[in-house]
């Protein structure tokens, strides 16, 4: 396997979980104080609509690979990456609280409270489908244009696929938020690579030749981390000044 | 989803912009016979550049934000 793939596939595997996560703290919130049937059924409605779509869209993928399109993607997961990684640094300085996945699930538990009638809740099912498909859709845009690139598709899709079981698997089994996960450090990690693909890819756009190659790609992950690392350091110090 | 990547934009004009003001310049330099294997890392140095001016920006708003409040002008009595 290429450095390229690799990190196309841990980047696609990152910013998958996190999405997913997001999606199972609110599901698991739903299910926890309107029972289990409607959520999970939202769910599943959810994931196989969102199968349905990336199957049809899939012929439009070869499409993503030529040079303008390429640009237009590599801007996009610029503009995505770097606000990412904007809010974690904001977050690791102080300058923004922490997500707190267990404040969240508390809030979705408020908003929906117990149900009130007996049958299908279609109300718990809808909240479930919204969720899942808009952070789902979110994960096909980054593996999309994490995979653009002839040969990163396959390790993008894996990546992302792996995040999926895992956070199936997860929720299965703790049934509460996943609230020990530092998801501030996913998310700053995410930020890092999505930039360091938005760069290669808009550079690439625009005609850029990288020196190294697809080498570049890690040597930019290492780029962007020493420049968040020293956004932190200096973000806190202005703060505090 | 669309109105996701509208919220890119939308969430701060100003930050978006600079960030396609980056590429624009790496183009522009492409454009003026700079070398292509310098205009990749000139790209990535602008946006770092600028990913910094917005993270200092950011502290500033948030140190003026908690600064105490001037006594100057409040009224007496």
């Amino acid at each position: 396997m290429t450095h390229a793939a690799l990190l196309a596939g841990t980047s696609a595997f990152l910013a998958s979980f996190v999405e997913f996560l997001e999606a199972l703290t609110v599901v698991l919130a739903i299910g926890s104080v309107r029972g289990w049937r409607a959520p999970l059924a939202g769910t599943g409605l959810a994931l196989v609509t969102l199968a349905a779509l990336v199957t049809i869209a899939r012929p439009a993928l070869a499409w993503l690979a030529t040079g303008p399109v390429r640009l237009a993607i590599g801007l996009l997961v610029l503009l995505f990456g770097m606000r990412w990684l904007r809010r974690a640094v904001q977050r690791s300085s102080g300058l923004r609280p922490l997500h707190d996945e267990a404040a969240e699930y508390e809030k979705t538990r408020t908003q929906f409270g117990p149900a009130t009638r007996i049958g299908f809740d279609r109300l718990a099912a809808l909240g479930a489908f919204q969720v899942v498909m808009i952070e789902g859709i979110e994960v096909a845009f980054i593996v999309a244009a994490i995979g653009a690139a002839p040969g990163l598709g396959p390790p993008a899709a894996t990546g992302a696929a792996a995040a999926l079981a895992l956070v199936l698997v997860l929720g299965a089994a703790l049934h509460r938020p996943i609230a020990s996960i530092p998801e501030n450090l996913l998310k700053f990690a995410v930020g890092v690579l999505l930039c360091a693909f938005g760069t290669f890819w808009t550079g690439e756009g625009l005609g850029a030749a990288w020196p190294g190659g697809d080498l570049a790609l890690p040597a930019l992950a290492l780029f962007w981390l020493a420049v968040a690392l020293g956004t932190v350091r200096l973000a806190t110090a202005t703060a505090a000044a | 989803m669309i109105a996701r990547f509208v919220r890119l934009f939308a969430d701060d004009p100003a930050f978006a912009a600079l960030i396609l003001g980056c590429a624009a310049a790496a183009a522009a330099a492409l454009h003026l016979g700079v070398e292509r294997w310098i205009s990749g890392p000139l790209l990535a140095l602008l946006l770092a550049l600028a990913f910094t001016l917005v993270l200092r920006r950011d502290a500033v708003v948030r140190r003026r934000e908690h600064a105490p409040r001037s006594t100057k002008n409040r009224p007496v009595g």
